[in-house]
């Protein structure tokens, strides 16, 4: 019985010594990596553990594993989970992590430089519009004017706005004279409102109807330089049309005007999936509006990283193309 | 050994003899045989060739006339035609080789590794007779093949220069708004191949990367770097990929060989677009080390295999990284006996990494991610990017009723106008301060594409599965004008997109691309006005693949009139209703 008792013993000391658990409440962490992993560091419950892959032993219960890996000075590659292990487990993880990120110093870093940048945008943004406004930009005295009144980027001044609202009254005056609409428009709100001048309802009217003649005159000139615009820019773009069509009628005058070492050379010009759908609810039917599309859809893709990443390639690229 | 060695040498004597002698009699342009020799062979028109020809060349094709009787006795048949300047000299020589039953002038492994890397099969069996033919007789064959003019040079040991090839070559390149043309590359402008890998995608097919070139062409042949680098509206991607030729992706064609492949062109800026904004995914670009030489024929040798390439696709097995792998061991030949490079990788990640170990690639560059970025050799995810512009322009709302990126972009294009038009101190804000008008510009855009992936997806659910039944149905109540332009311009496009990409043996020049379709000018007044009758006929409410077609370019032309208004510098941002809104002063 005695010797019975001392192999069942034996047997259960040799078991959980197998497993390297020295209790029923401790638990077997396997970390496992791939190519990308391999090497990164282990903090199980925010005590650094080794590099995986390693196996660790833990406390039963829900155990918080963080692993990371250095990708270079101001990028990491961080992993985070909350396991649940049971007494006596062996549990494995496949570690797989994930894009890089900013490291903690690196982001405090950016958002330190981005508040500094904030900081001096707005001073220029503020000197800027000060020279403008001197300089009489209508818009840049309104700016003035909204600044001061709500004491936005600075000190609140009631004096201050009303010296330029006077002054943006003025200037609008004598842009509206000289047959600016979009003055006239403005003076008729005022006059309407009472904003920066007494209000009188006949005087708006004035300046309500002189606008809306301006604009006629205006939009009468405007469609036939539109007209005229058209027909140039169609000669223009023929080569778009046998780009996205790949088809075009010899005998037409439109391949007879195009330069012989410019005749297309395409033959499965075939026009994507896009177009026959665009097409098919009129939504491109003028080659300058294929012409937009394009340029609308480079701009598109150069802008964000101009945006965020100003000394970005991307961003060189995109100011290149803006002719900057 | 003394009784045997004379009679075996003269043997060899009389062979070697023999075959000088037909060698000379070409030669001296003599119009016999000597007498032994039964047939008469005439070969004045191939006396330059075969004194151009390298010496083991020249040695095999005078054996091959010596053990080849028949051959020569064919070449006899034609001789009558090679003095009158008839049948060419490509031809007798053909003849010649494909009788030929001498080692030196069969095809080897060598050969049969050249052909299956632009070929995906195994070779036809004239094509080695051809090809060493052409070698031979045709002096543009070393510029138009450059892959197979390099693989004869190296066999029969030539030792003259190869000729220097001047001109553009072609590229195929696909792209959403322009379709598909034909660009003209001087490689001269080509100033760096990279490799560009793709890192880890959304989609099933993507985990685990995608892997290709990149021409980083300049504006001229002696821009300066920066302006090459800078030059991103030229640069091109040349990639291995499926052929899609059907309207949707079958999974189980893409596992078991049910598409072919081809070494696809794309523009740099759409592949850019397509991965780190459509895709949110990071790409890499790494500078495979190359001097100006054999960068520029490695470029013409691209052309090549652009235009030639005609294998099978298999997503685990040959797909973009066992091509381009095998691509690169012809390339660079070097490449074969790199030590990173050496393994069999099936996976884009993988090679990847192996090639940012080999010291045939710069991989020093991208070890700063950042200076990387500036060099435009890295590229970020723009998720980031987008994430912080959606944080700014919430910032600057009076009430936003979005919190994230993805409930901004979940917003319908009108919705989104509404609150723009309905803010007028945020309006205020887009109209003085740049930055966050760009960031307002910039969620916008990305809305746009993403409603142009949507409306691509909807295009190809109707075309595939709603279409075929009511073109059928409708084309019966067609004209015979409104016909030819409904073949021209709707059916016309899907099916040519549909079907195999047209192959030449070699870089095509600009005679033998043949010329453009002539059909009908889709965009000309007519047309148009003949489509709309078409469409008028085509329309169909009941069918939930045409609304949801309908609906997603509604959503797509509004989210473009948003972008339109926005782009106009401190132009009235559309109201809700279309009309104007001026930003509150």
């Amino acid at each position: 019985m005695r010797l019975s008792k001392f192999r069942g013993v034996a047997v259960a000391l040799a078991l959980s010594s197998a497993s390297g658990l020295a209790s029923a409440e401790e638990a077997l962490l396997r970390i496992r990596c791939d190519d990308f992993s391999e090497g990164a560091q282990v903090f199980i419950n925010g005590t650094l553990k080794g590099e995986c892959p390693l196996n660790v032993q833990v406390v039963a219960g829900t155990v918080h594993l963080r692993a990371r890996k250095s990708v270079d000075a101001d990028h990491e590659r961080v992993f985070e989970q909350d396991i649940l292990v049971g007494g006596g487990m062996l549990k494995s993880i496949d570690l797989v992590l994930p894009a890089p990120q900013l490291t903690e110093r690196a982001r405090q870093a950016r958002q330190l430089t981005a508040q500094r940048q904030a900081a001096e945008a707005l001073a220029r943004t503020l000197r800027e519009t000060r020279e403008k406004a001197a300089a009489g930009d209508p818009r840049a005295m309104e700016e003035l004017v909204r600044r001061y009144s709500a004491g936005d980027g600075v000190e609140k001044s009631p004096a201050q706005a009303q010296v330029w609202r006077m002054k943006a009254v003025a200037s609008e005056q004598q842009r509206a004279d000289a047959g600016d609409i979009d003055a006239m428009d403005s003076l008729a709100a005022r006059y309407a409102g009472g904003n920066g001048v007494k209000a009188d309802a006949s005087v708006a009217g004035v300046w309500r109807d002189k606008a809306a003649a301006a604009r006629q005159a205006q939009a009468a000139q405007a469609q036939a330089e539109a007209a005229q615009q058209e027909r140039e820019r169609q000669l223009k773009n023929i080569s778009f049309v046998e780009f996205t069509t790949g088809t075009i009628n010899p005998d037409s005058q439109q391949w007879q005007q195009i330069p012989s070492e410019r005749r297309p050379l395409a033959y499965t010009s075939s026009s994507t999936l896009m177009l026959p759908a665009a097409i098919l609810f009129d939504v491109i039917s003028t080659p300058s509006k294929i012409t937009k599309m394009r340029d609308l859809q480079r701009e598109a893709a150069l802008r964000p990283a101009s945006w965020a990443r100003p000394d970005s390639m991307v961003a060189k690229a995109g100011a290149l193309s803006r002719g900057e | 050994m003394i009784a045997r060695a004379p009679r075996f040498s003269l043997l060899f004597s009389a062979l070697t003899r023999r075959s000088l002698a037909l060698l000379l009699a070409a030669l001296a342009g003599s119009n016999s045989l000597p007498a032994a020799a039964a047939p008469q062979v005439s070969l004045p028109a191939l006396r330059p060739t075969l004194e151009a020809a390298p010496p083991l060349l020249r040695n095999a094709l005078a054996a091959g006339l010596a053990v080849a009787p028949a051959a020569a006795a064919t070449i006899a048949d034609d001789s009558a035609g090679v003095a009158d300047g008839g049948p060419d000299a490509t031809r007798t020589l053909r003849t010649l080789i494909a009788g030929a039953r001498t080692p030196a002038l069969q095809p080897d492994t060598g050969f049969a590794a050249v052909v299956a890397v632009f070929s995906g099969t195994a070779p036809a069996a004239d094509l080695f007779a051809t090809s060493l033919a052409s070698f031979l007789t045709d002096p543009a064959f070393s510029c138009r093949q450059p892959l197979l003019a390099d693989y004869f040079r190296q066999r029969y040991a030539a030792s003259s220069p190869a000729p220097a090839c001047t001109g553009e070559v072609p590229f195929q390149v696909a792209s959403l708004y322009d379709g598909m043309q034909v660009v003209w590359i001087d490689p001269r402008r080509v100033r760096s191949i990279q490799v560009l890998f793709a890192g880890k995608g959304p989609a099933v097919a993507s985990r685990f990367g995608h892997i290709a070139l990149r021409l980083v062409v300049c504006p001229g042949a002696d821009s300066t770097t920066a302006d090459c680098d800078a030059n991103l509206r030229e640069h091109l991607v040349l990639g291995f990929q499926a052929h899609i030729n059907e309207l949707g992706l079958d999974m189980l064609k893409a596992l078991t060989g049910g598409y072919r492949a081809y070494l696809f062109s794309s523009r740099f800026l759409d592949a850019y677009q397509d991965y780190a904004i459509g895709e949110f995914r990071e790409v890499y670009s790494l500078p495979l080390r190359l001097e100006d030489g054999p960068r520029e024929h490695m470029v013409r040798k691209l052309a090549e295999l652009h235009w030639r390439y005609n294998g099978g696709y298999r997503f685990f097995t040959r797909n973009c990284t066992t091509l381009l792998q095998q691509a690169l061991r012809l390339l660079l030949p070097e490449a074969g006996s790199d030590r990173a490079l050496r393994g069999h990788y099936l996976r884009p990640d993988h090679f990847f990494a192996a090639l940012r170990r080999s010291p045939l690639a710069e991989g020093e560059r991208l070890l700063s991610l950042e200076q990387a970025e500036r060099d435009g050799l890295f590229f970020s995810s723009t998720q980031p990017f987008y994430e912080q512009a959606a944080e700014a322009v919430r910032a600057g709302m009076q009430q936003p009723d979005f919190r994230t990126l993805a409930e901004y972009l979940h917003r319908d294009p009108l919705h989104r106008r509404r609150a723009l038009a309905t803010d007028a101190v945020f309006g205020a804000r887009l109209v003085s301060d740049v930055h966050l008008r760009d960031a307002q510009l910039m969620l916008e855009e990305l809305a746009f594409l993403r409603s142009e992936q949507r409306l691509k997806r909807a295009a190809a659910r109707y075309f595939r599965d709603d279409f075929p039944a009511r073109s059928a149905l409708i084309q019966v109540r067609l004209d015979a004008a409104q016909q030819r332009i409904f073949n021209a311009c709707l059916l016309g496009p899907i099916a040519q997109m549909l079907q195999p990409l047209p192959r030449h043996d070699g870089i095509p020049d600009r005679d033998s691309l043949p010329g453009v379709n002539i059909a009908v000018d889709c965009l000309a007044a007519t047309a148009l006005t003949r489509q709309h009758e078409a469409l008028a006929l085509l329309r169909d409410d009941r069918s939930a693949g045409w609304r949801d077609l309908a609906a997603g370019l509604s959503d797509w032309k509004e989210s473009l009139r948003n972008v339109e208004a926005l782009r106009t510098p401190a132009a009235p941002l559309p109201g809700a209703d279309g009309g104007g809104v001026q930003p509150a002063k």
